[in-house]
C-alpha cells in the first residue's frame, strides 16, 4: 500500500516580507511549492486569539519540516522580524525534530555582510524575480523523480496571479496578505498543480 | 481506493505498462476497459498491492492537503469556479 504522507512532510513555512512589493514574489513561491506537491503555510494563516504573534509563529514552525526565509528586506526603518524567525528556525533545526531551512536574498554577497554567522551556506538569489524564485525553489526542493518544469510552474504563477487579482477585488482588499486569500491561493496553487499533472499520488513513480 | 485482489482486474496494457523483467512493475501506466487511466502498484511477484484510478488518486491527494489547510469544501468549490471563470475568460 502507498505510504500516505504526513502534513508535516510536506509543510512548508514561509517566512518573507508582508508588503505590496513582494506579492509578485509570495505568488510565485506558492506556485512553486504547490507544484511540487508541498504545503505552504504562512502566519497569516492562524486567526489572532490574542495568544500573540510569537505563539502563532512558534506553532506553525513546529508543525512544517522545512522553512524559507526570505531576508531580501534590508533599509530603513530596520525590521528584524525575518532575522528573528531565521533564528528560531535554526534553533528548531539544531535542538528539535528534523528541520530544514533556506534562505533567500535578493542581492549576492549581501548576507554575507549582514548576517556573518550564516557564512558557508549558500542563500538564493532571486535579483526580486519570480522566474528566479520559481527555478530556485524547484531546485532547492528537488523530488527524485517527475520534478516540474520551470516553464510550467511559470505558466501557473501567471494564472495564479490573475486569481490572485480576482480574490483581491473579491475581498475587497488592496493586497494579498490577508488569511482567507493566502489560504485560497494555495487552493488554487493546488488546483493548478493538479490540472497540470504536477502532484501524483504515489510519488515513487 | 479499489478493492484489492491478486486477481488481475480487467485492463489493457499499454506501451508503458512493460514489466521490468523481475515480476514486478514499476510505474505502469494501465487502462481500465471503460478506457480510464489507472495507477497500479504491483509487488515482487506480480501481484497488484494497490490499484486505482488517477481522477480518484489525484482527488485524494488534493484532500489531504485541503485537510492540512483545514480547508471547507466550499472554499474548494468556489475556487474552482474561479479558475473555470477565468479560464474561460482568457480562452485558455
Amino acid at each position: 500500500m502507498a505510504r500516505r504522507f504526513r502534513s508535516d512532510d510536506k509543510s512548508v513555512f514561509l517566512n518573507v516580507p508582508f508588503d505590496a512589493g513582494y506579492e509578485r514574489n509570495l505568488i510565485a513561491l506558492i506556485a512553486s511549492l504547490t507544484a511540487l506537491g508541498q504545503i505552504p503555510h504562512c502566519v497569516l494563516e492562524l486567526p489572532e486569539l490574542g495568544s500573540g504573534r510569537l505563539k502563532r509563529l512558534l506553532k506553525h514552525l513546529r508543525s512544517c519540516r522545512t522553512s524559507i526565509h526570505d531576508l531580501s528586506r534590508v533599509g530603513v526603518p530596520v525590521r528584524f522580524n525575518m532575522p528573528f524567525e531565521l533564528g528560531l528556525a535554526c534553533a528548531q533545526a539544531e535542538y528539535r525534530k528534523p528541520h530544514s531551512y533556506f534562505v533567500m536574498e535578493k542581492a549576492p554577497y549581501r548576507l554575507d555582510r549582514n548576517l556573518s554567522d550564516l557564512k558557508g551556506r549558500d542563500p538564493l538569489i532571486h535579483h526580486g524575480s519570480p522566474k528566479r524564485i520559481i527555478s530556485g525553489v524547484l531546485n532547492m526542493l528537488r523530488r527524485k523523480t517527475r520534478n516540474p518544469h520551470p516553464k510550467e510552474v511559470f505558466n501557473n504563477f501567471k494564472r495564479l496571479s490573475g486569481i490572485a487579482e480576482k480574490l483581491k477585488h473579491d475581498y475587497g482588499e488592496s493586497t494579498i496578505f490577508s488569511r482567507a486569500i493566502f489560504i485560497e491561493l494555495v487552493v488554487a496553487g493546488t488546483e493548478l498543480a493538479i490540472t497540470s499533472g504536477h502532484v501524483k499520488k504515489y510519488k515513487n513513480f | 481506493m479499489a478493492k484489492l485482489s491478486n486477481k488481475a482486474p480487467a485492463t489493457k496494457r499499454t506501451k508503458n505498462s512493460a514489466p521490468t523483467g523481475n515480476g514486478a512493475r514499476n510505474g505502469a501506466t494501465d487502462r481500465s476497459v471503460a478506457g480510464k487511466k489507472l495507477y497500479a502498484v504491483r509487488d515482487a511477484q506480480g501481484r497488484f498491492v494497490d490499484i486505482q484510478t488517477y481522477e480518484r488518486a489525484h482527488i485524494a491527494t488534493a484532500n489531504e492537503i485541503y485537510r492540512a489547510l483545514r480547508v471547507k469544501p466550499e472554499t474548494v468549490k468556489r475556487v474552482q469556479q474561479i479558475i473555470r471563470d477565468l479560464e474561460a475568460k482568457t480562452g485558455k
